[in-house]
């Protein structure tokens, strides 16, 4: 299983130490979870195709362009 | 009021655009208490029912939306209009462009009254904002109105408006609806464009309505049923003068999974509703589904990694995050790129799996929600004697089809003893979007929830 503490601590803004257990017990329920699922995956299997309609921004908004800043 | 009642009121000129408006208003104000509203629209609202009234004056009609008031969920771009998403990061940002679904119903003649309020950034099931505050259960106000789309969800069952708009990437509408008692329609993935939308996770959301009765929810999809009490220009009844036709539908029943761990009201409720469809015609036979739970998986997973890519930019605002959405924003910044792509290649094969089961089936029948609403504050509940994490509580029976983007219905099917609401959700093949509406409606009627159950004054 995955060293989450370890991956938490590695990013390039780390999570906070006292964020930490919050946020890997339910990730390592989740890798439980996952890890069988991902183990029998046919080498030829393409990505579920979420392209159909979804249209792209309809604008710069400050999610995209980052704008948003506190006062 | 329904939508059909509203648009018979208006063209037998009974009222116009501009009173209903204003009355929409008074009720508005009066539930104040709920906090549904982040944002009420009433000046822009009066203008657009005064344009409205002009043009039925001058013969102009747009349809069977003409005049309808509409409440948007915060999430959607209204142009001029400020979109916070639940989040204090855009608590002042004012779109320059609708959402295209915005559009849409503005194209179609409704009246926008406010943007309701919601689960923080699309990403919970409680609607209990940190920001804008909690919203309340019309039906109890000491509990949720589910979420996200909880503030829509509390607007029509409160009798607010008909109209409401919703989006769904784990259950947001459907939740919503069966916690209020009202109907709530998550279409076919990519039916309706995500444009305009603030995202969540892009490969789960979908943007959908939330109305009070089934034919409601037909008429704003654009699916007309031919039911002679509706009128309107653009139907003409069937020689039966029933809306929809179900005789013969294949309703298949999950027999694993969906039925595991419900509370015992629940339960029979949805029982109650599946003997119902039986005895109007629907041939109903038990199915077993491939894995649920293995959807349930890939899903979060995909809904973590996805929605941590939109807003990580902002982690460093951890104060301006509640805890519960702060915790999943990091929780999804540690998955790795390889865990994801291989969830999407997962789903892939669970797509094509579950797939088979249109061979035999038409639709599918099932509980939305393993509870009725929980206590505002409540984190976890009791089923079967057991503790469950009222967010898995809420989700574990509506997710599964965000995975595989197939439509759903929610509809009341009763009440619990406590007085709350049970839902039931109707699930169909991609595109079948009219089977719900047949099914829906035929047992709106028969078991006749929304003209006998309203919620406590």
């Amino acid at each position: 299983m995955t060293d989450w503490q370890a991956v938490a601590a590695a990013l390039q803004a780390p999570i906070q130490p006292e964020d930490r257990v919050s946020a890997i017990a339910p990730l390592e329920r989740l890798e439980r979870a996952f890890r069988p699922l991902q183990q029998n995956i046919p080498l030829d299997t393409p990505l579920w195709d979420a392209t159909p309609l979804w249209g792209g921004p309809v604008e710069s908004s400050p999610i995209q362009s980052g704008e948003a800043q506190p006062e | 009021m329904t939508i059909a009642e509203i648009g018979r009121a208006l063209r037998e000129r009974k009222i116009s655009v501009v009173e209903l408006t204003k009355e929409t208003m008074r009720l508005i104000a009066a539930a104040s208490g709920l906090n549904a509203f982040i944002t009420v629209t009433e000046e822009a609202a009066l203008a657009r029912a005064s344009e409205l009234d002009r043009e039925l004056a001058r013969g102009v009609d747009r349809g069977l939306l003409h005049g309808i008031p509409i409440a948007h969920k915060d999430a959607f771009y209204t142009r001029g209009v400020r979109t916070t998403a639940g989040t204090k990061i855009l608590e002042r940002f004012i779109p320059s462009k609708d959402a295209d679904l915005v559009t849409r119903f503005r194209g179609a003649g409704t009246v926008m009254v406010g943007k309701t309020n919601l689960h923080e950034l699309c990403h919970g099931i409680t609607s209990n904002n940190p920001h804008y505050g909690a919203v309340h259960n019309p039906w109890d106000v000491d509990r949720i109105p589910g979420g996200s789309s909880g503030g829509s969800g509390a607007v029509l069952a409160a009798d607010l408006v008909p109209l409401a708009t919703g989006t769904d990437t784990g259950g947001s509408i459907r939740i919503p609806a069966a916690y209020c008692g009202v109907v709530g329609l998550k279409p076919t993935f990519g039916h309706w464009s995500c444009r305009g939308v603030v995202p969540l996770a892009f490969t789960l959301d979908h943007v959908g309505i939330m109305t009070r009765t089934v034919r409601d929810a037909a008429i704003a999809f654009g699916e007309n049923p031919a039911s002679p009490e509706i009128g309107g220009p653009e139907i003409q009844p069937r020689p039966s003068g029933r809306g929809f036709e179900i005789n013969d539908l294949r309703v298949g029943v999950p027999e694993n999974f969906f039925f595991d761990r419900l509370d015992p009201e629940v339960a029979a409720s949805v029982r109650h509703a599946i003997q119902t469809a039986a005895a109007l015609g629907a041939r109903v036979t038990e199915i077993r589904l491939p894995d649920p739970d293995a959807l349930n998986t890939v899903a979060r997973l995909i809904q973590l990694a996805e929605a941590s890519t939109v807003w990580r930019r902002y982690q460093d605002r951890r104060e301006d995050f509640g805890p519960d959405v702060f915790a999943l924003l990091q929780q999804g910044l540690v998955i790795p790129a390889t865990d994801y792509l291989d969830a999407q290649r997962v789903r892939t094969l669970l797509a094509r799996d579950f797939a088979k089961i249109w061979e035999s089936v038409d639709c599918l029948l099932a509980p939305v929600t393993a509870i009725t609403a929980p206590r505002i504050g409540e984190m976890a509940v009791k089923i079967d004697g057991a503790d469950e994490d009222v967010r898995l509580a809420s989700t574990r029976l509506t997710r599964p089809f965000n995975v595989l983007g197939w439509p759903a219905l929610a509809l009341p099917c009763g009440l619990s003893k406590n007085g709350l609401p049970i839902g039931l959700q109707i699930v169909a093949a991609p595109h079948r979007e009219k089977i719900l509406f047949e099914l829906g409606s035929a047992l709106e009627d028969a078991l006749g929830f929304a003209s006998r159950c309203q919620p406590r004054p």
